[in-house]
């Protein structure tokens, strides 16, 4: 019985081995032919500007717009309130006894500020910084008392009161926000003036009186900086400033036309003058410059090296609209300028040079010139261009970073044979497109092309409306086959290169529901195996 | 006596040949005795699909578009069986005290898998979509199941009489892998440029636990029965067997984390939108593809236990038996859960002398329609071995048939 045993479990064994040892069904490899749409989507030309820059009429017709401020002057310009100190103290020259409570100080002081030819009578305070330095140099402490006599808020003058301890120094702060400041100097009849006091005294806490030693020294500094005015009146004097401005503007940058035709727009220069005086202003030029290509163009139109005249503004004293402003606006176009030339290089900068004279006529106002803080006098350049465009043989080169990593490790790319990624575009713009596409390596050299040949994109055709009624498909067929995944995975850019028409002779639509369609689609012949 | 042996050994070896890689007789003759038993046995069967095709597919490294072109012309639109069935068991019986009663054990390892591939399943799987641009490609109908799992059973027979036996097994199943497939409705169209994929689907599937695999791992459990009887009649010249066997009587509970996945939907894929073509890449991110296709397609994806019915048979026979000279039987199949058409068929051989002896068989039905088959045995007293080779028609005509069966026996007897 036991040798039988043992012949069961030896035949047990081998079977087991046997069963568990079977080999994985593996299966041959064979070729397919798929058809995969991979991705698709469409370009619309103004999901590729900036959208505050593009806008669509009634009629879906795209329009470029911009507004640049070219100038913009305001108090800060024409009447900077300068920074000031007071530098001031005292020595005891003989010994002298004084009682708690009683100036041993006092000294009343009228500063006048140097605004040239501005008489500012009145200012209004937004922001202000007051620094205080005060020595004392005995063995009592001392009360200094620093005013200003010109300085009020709600009837109070400014008055501020110090201890300094014997033998300390001091230092401190205070604003002069919200006050109101009376610049008519202590009698009444000066202009751009401040009155002050500064006085000290054996502190009145003191009971005992105090034996000032021949040589015992004060020192107080006072400085007045970074005077903001919320509103200032006087007469602003006749003044003549030269604006040389140099603006960016961007709005060009994506813009996808290298140069364009541009044939009609409506360009306006809007001056407003918050300024309570009167004003002359002389554009001397207007230019633009594509800083990339070098070009430029100077703006030919009656405004250039002529004066304008603007009327004072009119001030309503109602603190939450309190300017009425003085409006003029001048308007371009392609009969009294040339200022086409200008947008039609693609200007990344606006150069003007504009010069302001104030209160030409002098004192007209007998003193009574005015300005409120952030109410200026500003001229902006309005630009709407409708998006009718005529592009020849524009050449639109891009290029950008590129990466090609196959998935790792069982890489589908590996099993495909041949075949083609074919790009289905159904255009809507009346734009043709001729495009091939480049890989470059790291040092920019070509190493192939993704097409065997240019591929035409067709544009569509306008009908007498400037509508296109059917968009026209075109069909990219990109080759792929190993060789290419070799030169995809040592590019490092693709460049596009695209030679842009738009269709027949005229200037064609860009709508703003026009758009490019397109589909992307693997039709590919691949083996099911590695 | 030896002879009657060796002669009640052949019968049992022949009843091999039914469709089924093994049979699990447990008749040994009109003396109970102990014996251990060894049945290996694979079978792949398909009337539609070729065995040229099948042997390039399964044993070359490429498929020629040939192969697949003559293959595709031949299938049948819709109904194009294949069947696959592994065994190898170790049974024996241990004859207790010389008395009518045995006990008996089996040990069992069995893969099955059976399939319906429509005919445009398979040009869909072979040719690709491209060659269907501008059409719509029916493919519904695909069925297919698989299961491994390994047997340990332990039984009792009775033979109250000389001729005629009684047995029945109890097992316990291990469940190893399994997947089901039901695919009632689906088809593809392709747009002409291909740039727009439609197709809808309607069925349901399940796998077993994809995690653990390996042989023996356990992703269910259940239990089967066995059961059936042996009886003769007939003189010395001529003695008639009849068996009746049903094998595989029971389910397995397939474990918690079975992945069950139900589909009813249409659905068009034009590819992933990209919404900014100057970011693509963060667009078109790895898997997004497949994904985006999973996310369209599936209705209902869960892990929950399932219970299914083993792929089991019944099977009957009646078989003469003879000293020498020519012998004829026949027989009947049939397998639930298996995709299995009732298989009949007819035996007849040839017998030399009492140690070797050879039959042709030839039946229908089953995973195939016409098929063939031929065997031979060697028994002594205490060992005797057999060899089949069935599907003999995708070997004469492998352009046509398919398949390929082979079986082993070998019987120890103490």
């Amino acid at each position: 019985m036991k040798n039988e045993f043992n012949d069961i479990l030896g035949i047990l064994l081998i079977v087991l081995i046997t069963a568990g040892c079977r080999r994985e069904i593996e299966l041959a490899n064979w070729d397919t032919d798929v058809l995969i749409p991979l991705a698709f989507g469409d370009i619309n030309f103004s999901d590729y500007t900036p959208n505050e820059n593009v806008n669509s009429d009634a009629n879906n017709l795209l329009h470029l717009t911009a507004e640049e401020r070219l100038l913009s002057i305001g108090l800060d310009t024409l009447i900077g309130i300068p920074d000031y100190s007071i530098d001031t103290g005292f020595v005891v020259p003989i010994s002298l006894t004084f009682p708690p409570g009683v100036p041993f100080f006092f000294e009343l002081e009228e500063t006048k500020f140097d605004l040239e030819d501005v008489e500012l009578t009145y200012a209004l305070i937004r922001e202000s910084e007051i620094t205080i330095f005060l020595e004392n140099t005995i063995d009592k402490p001392v009360l200094f008392q620093y005013g200003i006599y010109s300085a009020t808020l709600d009837g109070d003058t400014f008055l501020v009161e110090a201890r300094v301890e014997a033998n300390y120094t001091l230092n401190r702060s205070f604003t002069l926000d919200g006050y109101e400041l009376d610049l008519r100097g202590e009698n009444g009849t000066e202009f751009n003036t401040v009155v002050t006091f500064l006085q000290a005294m054996i502190h009145p806490d003191e009971t005992q009186n105090h034996q000032f030693k021949a040589g015992d020294r004060f020192n107080i500094s006072n400085t007045v900086s970074g005077v903001i005015p919320e509103y200032v009146s006087g007469y602003f004097g006749n003044q003549s400033i030269l604006f040389e401005e140099d603006e960016a503007i961007d709005v060009f940058d994506q813009f996808p036309f290298r140069s364009l035709n541009i044939t009609d727009f409506d360009l306006s220069l809007t001056i407003d003058n918050g300024i309570g005086a009167d004003l002359r202003l002389n554009v001397q030029q207007l230019g633009s410059i594509n800083t990339g290509s070098g070009s430029s163009a100077n703006l030919s139109h009656n405004i250039i090296g002529r004066d304008q005249l603007f009327a004072r503004a009119i001030n309503t004293y109602d603190l939450n609209d309190p300017v009425k402003y003085v409006h003029q606006q001048i308007s371009f176009t392609d009969e009294n300028s040339n200022l086409d030339q200008l947008f039609e290089l693609r200007p990344d900068r606006i150069l003007a040079d504009i010069e302001i004279e104030v209160n030409p006529l002098g004192d007209i106002s007998l003193g009574n010139d005015f300005a409120y803080y952030d109410h200026n006098l500003t001229a902006v350049m309005k630009l709407d261009v409708p998006l009718l465009v005529a592009a020849k043989g524009v050449r639109l080169v891009d290029t950008s970073d590129f990466e090609f990593n196959p998935p790792e490790p069982d890489n589908p790319l590996d099993r495909i044979n041949y075949g083609s990624l074919n790009l289905i575009l159904d255009n809507g713009y009346p734009i043709d497109a001729e495009i091939q596409i480049y890989l470059l390596d790291s040092f920019s050299n070509s190493l192939d092309s993704l097409l065997a040949e240019p591929a035409l994109v067709m544009g569509a055709e306008e009908n007498l409306l400037g509508q296109v009624e059917m968009p026209v498909r075109s069909i990219i067929e990109i080759p792929l086959n190993q060789s290419l995944f070799v030169e995809l995975e040592i590019a490092k850019y693709l460049r596009v290169d695209a030679n842009l028409n738009t269709v027949g002779i005229d200037s064609v639509h860009l709508k703003s529901n026009s758009q490019i369609a397109y589909k992307l689609v693997a039709d590919l012949n691949a083996r099911t195996k590695k | 006596m030896r002879l009657l042996i060796s002669l009640l050994l052949l019968t049992t070896v022949l009843q091999a040949l039914a469709q089924k890689p093994v049979s699990h007789n447990w008749w040994i003759g009109t003396e109970p005795k102990s014996f251990v038993m060894i049945n290996a046995g694979l079978s792949i069967t398909s009337a539609d699909f070729s065995n040229r095709f099948a042997r390039q597919l399964l044993l070359t490294d490429q498929l020629t578009t040939d192969a697949i072109d003559s293959e595709i012309k031949a299938l049948n639109p819709t109904k194009n069986k294949i069947g696959f069935d592994s065994e190898i068991a170790i049974q024996g019986a241990w004859n207790l005290k010389s008395s009518s009663h045995s006990l008996l054990f089996k040990l069992v390892d069995v893969a099955h898998l059976n399939a319906n591939i429509p005919k445009n399943t398979t040009k869909l799987i072979f040719k690709g979509n491209k060659p269907y641009a501008g059409d719509t490609l029916d493919f519904s109908g695909i069925k297919a199941m698989g299961v491994r799992y390994q047997q340990i059973a332990v039984g009792w027979q009775y033979q109250p009489t000389p001729n005629s036996v009684f047995f029945a097994l109890l097992s316990y199943v291990n469940g190893e892998q399994y997947f089901d497939a039901d695919i009632e409705r689906s088809w593809l169209y392709t747009s002409k440029l291909g740039d727009t994929l439609s197709t809808s689907i309607r069925g349901a599937g399940s796998i077993s636990d994809t995690g653990r695999t390996g042989f023996g791992v356990n992703n269910g459990s259940g239990a089967a029965i066995d059961f059936g009887f042996h009886t003769q009649f007939g003189g010395e010249e001529s003695i008639w067997d009849f068996d009746f066997a049903v094998n595989n009587l029971g389910l397995v509970q397939w474990s918690s984390k079975t992945l069950n996945i139900d589909v009813d939907s249409n659905y068009t894929w034009r590819g992933i939108e990209i919404d900014d073509i100057t970011n693509i890449n963060g667009q078109f991110a790895e898997n997004e593809l497949s994904d985006s296709l999973a996310d369209g397609l599936l209705n209902s994806v869960g892990k929950t236990k399932k219970n299914v019915w083993l792929p089991g048979a019944i099977h009957a026979e009646l078989l003469q038996r003879r000293l020498k000279g020519f012998e004829i039987g026949g027989g009947w199949v049939m397998r639930w859960n298996a995709n299995f058409d009732p298989f009949v068929y007819l035996k007849n051989g040839y017998r030399f002398n009492e140690h070797i002896a050879t039959h042709l068989s030839t039946g229908y039905g089953g995973y195939g329609t016409f098929q063939a088959g031929i065997s031979g045995t060697f028994e002594w007293s205490h060992f005797a071995a057999s060899l089949e080779l069935r599907n003999l028609e995708a070997l004469i005509l492998p352009w046509r048939f398919a398949g390929g069966s082979g079986i082993m026996n070998l019987r120890f007897l103490f």
